[in-house]
């Protein structure tokens, strides 16, 4: 018996391959124009701009979370997913968990990008750190890094996803009560994380150890990330995506 | 027409009362889009094995009412009953709806739409769905969007004729379809139609071919009920045939 919720997910990355395959050869390229500037541009800021795709990836995301019920309308394909006897939660969340599957793939390029392209000059800058600092300590600080990022871009695509169904709610100005809704679900996150972050302080603070050179000095430096808000900010995120499925399988009209 | 306006045929009771053998209920139903009323109160009922011709012309509602017992349309006022229960997810699982509209993944081949379709239905039919590919001669393996106009409709058919589903729902199944296709289609549905365990609600506006497949009919116009009755009894009682009647109707 197939999955129903694998059946829907893997029906939107396959819908996503063309583009998938676009954007993962036009960061490709990107990184084989920097190449190509070898021994021209300084190689900090080959490396450097080899990353600039993660910058740009959030764009992304909301384009993507934006568009992903609103190509099933303009293909008219809304009319077969929303006649399947299926919770609004596993249509809306097969949607989101594509957008973001895509968002880790684009990195995992990127990163394959830099080991590909920018082999020396990684060494190089590897070489230059202290000695204590091993590459395991840059691996696990970045997949923390990594995570944080991840989460206010899986956010985004909550909001921006509620949004656009919400926009569908009326005949006209579509565009217009996206924009709002999407503003207007922004600073409830902001309000909600204000005013419950207090009730979450006793969930344990997240901390990173980083080692921190100083005049030749290596030390070890610990930071904690306040996990309270971020456990507000989660709470009110899924009371938004639980919104936006009973839409899908209550409100909305093909 | 006033006489006919008043006829008071099986299946509508005017309270609609329910009975065991009702599958499917319409009580005054109206829709509204922003101004314009799409149905406008609107009663009905269907029991188990008729197959019900939806009549009228473009604009009368036909589609709207399709998309409401389909659970695709929430009715502006009154309510739907299918099996004694509104149109939710529950109810799509036992209704299969054909819109009028290509609404198929024009990137999935014939047997990845089927596979992706057959997922979600406890009463989908493998067998009788391979059995409609190949009586419709659709190649499993061609892209949808490759399809012409005929052959889609063709796979659409079987996509909805291959669930064993108490209520089917084909909106205009013939709309802008070849003759070949027309008939093979016409030809599907009676074959697959399991007397007295089915019912089918079709809708069309070109009568003629289909009207032989029709227990019963109704005639809608600006969204109202205008007429509805035994197809037999009507071609009996006015002396032509429903195609006749239906030009009469909205001369």
């Amino acid at each position: 018996m197939k999955s129903k919720f694998w059946t829907l997910y893997k029906k939107e990355l396959v819908s996503a391959r063309v583009f998938l395959l676009i954007f993962t050869g036009a960061i490709l390229l990107w990184q084989l124009f920097l190449a190509s500037k070898r021994n021209i541009w300084p190689s900090e800021a080959l490396v450097a701009l080899s990353w600039l795709p993660l910058a740009v990836l959030p764009l992304w995301v909301m384009w993507n979370a934006f568009n992903s019920f609103r190509h099933e309308w303009n293909g008219n394909t809304i009319y077969l997913l929303l006649s399947l006897p299926l919770q609004g939660w596993k249509i809306s969340l097969a949607k989101l968990l594509t957008v973001l599957s895509e968002f880790t793939f684009y990195t995992f390029i990127i990163i394959c990008g830099n080991l590909l392209f920018f082999k020396p000059e990684l060494s190089l800058i590897i070489k230059e750190l202290p000695i204590e600092i091993t590459l395991s300590n840059i691996i696990s600080l970045g997949v923390k890094v990594y995570a944080l990022y991840w989460f206010p871009i899986a956010t985004l695509g909550v909001l921006i996803q509620f949004a656009s169904l919400a926009g569908r709610l009326v005949e006209r100005f579509q565009g217009l009560l996206s924009a709002w809704v999407f503003f207007l679900s922004l600073w409830l996150v902001s309000r909600w994380t204000m005013l419950t972050s207090g009730a979450f302080k006793w969930v344990p603070d997240l901390s990173f150890t980083v080692l921190t050179t100083q005049n030749g000095i290596s030390a070890q430096q610990t930071l904690s990330v306040d996990t309270a808000p971020i456990i507000a900010t989660l709470v009110m995120v899924v009371i938004i995506f639980i919104t936006g499925s009973w839409l899908v399988e209550h409100e909305l009209e093909v | 027409m006033r006489k006919e306006e008043e006829r008071r045929p099986k299946g509508y009771d005017g309270v609609n009362t329910m009975n065991d053998s009702n599958l499917l209920q319409v009580i005054d139903v109206k829709k509204s889009f922003f101004r314009a009323k799409a149905l406008a109160g609107l009663s009905f009922n269907l029991e188990k094995g008729v197959i019900l011709g939806l009549l009228g012309p473009n604009g009368s509602g036909k589609s709207s009412l399709l998309k409401i017992i389909s659970g695709l349309y929430r009715p502006s006022d009154g309510k739907v009953l299918i099996q004694g229960e509104v149109p939710s997810r529950k109810t799509k699982a036992k209704v299969a709806y054909l819109p009028e509209i290509d609404y198929l993944y024009p990137w999935m081949s014939v047997r990845q739409t089927l596979d992706f379709v057959s997922t979600f239905y406890d009463d989908w039919n493998e067998n009788k769905a391979l059995e409609l590919l190949k009586f419709m001669n659709l190649d499993p393996e061609v892209t949808v969007g490759k399809l012409s106009k005929g052959m889609r409709a063709r796979l659409k058919l079987a996509l909805t004729m291959g669930r064993d589903s108490s209520l089917i729902l084909l909106d205009e199944p013939f709309s802008g379809i070849d003759p070949p296709s027309r008939a093979r289609i016409m030809e599907s549905i009676i074959a697959q139609y399991s007397t007295g365990e089915q019912s089918i609600i079709l809708s069309t506006h070109e009568v003629g071919e289909s009207e032989k497949l029709f227990d019963r009919v109704l005639f809608l116009e600006n969204g109202r009920l205008k007429l509805m009755g035994e197809a037999e009894e009507l071609r009996q009682e006015m002396g032509k045939s429903i195609n006749d009647i239906f030009k009469e109707v909205y001369q």
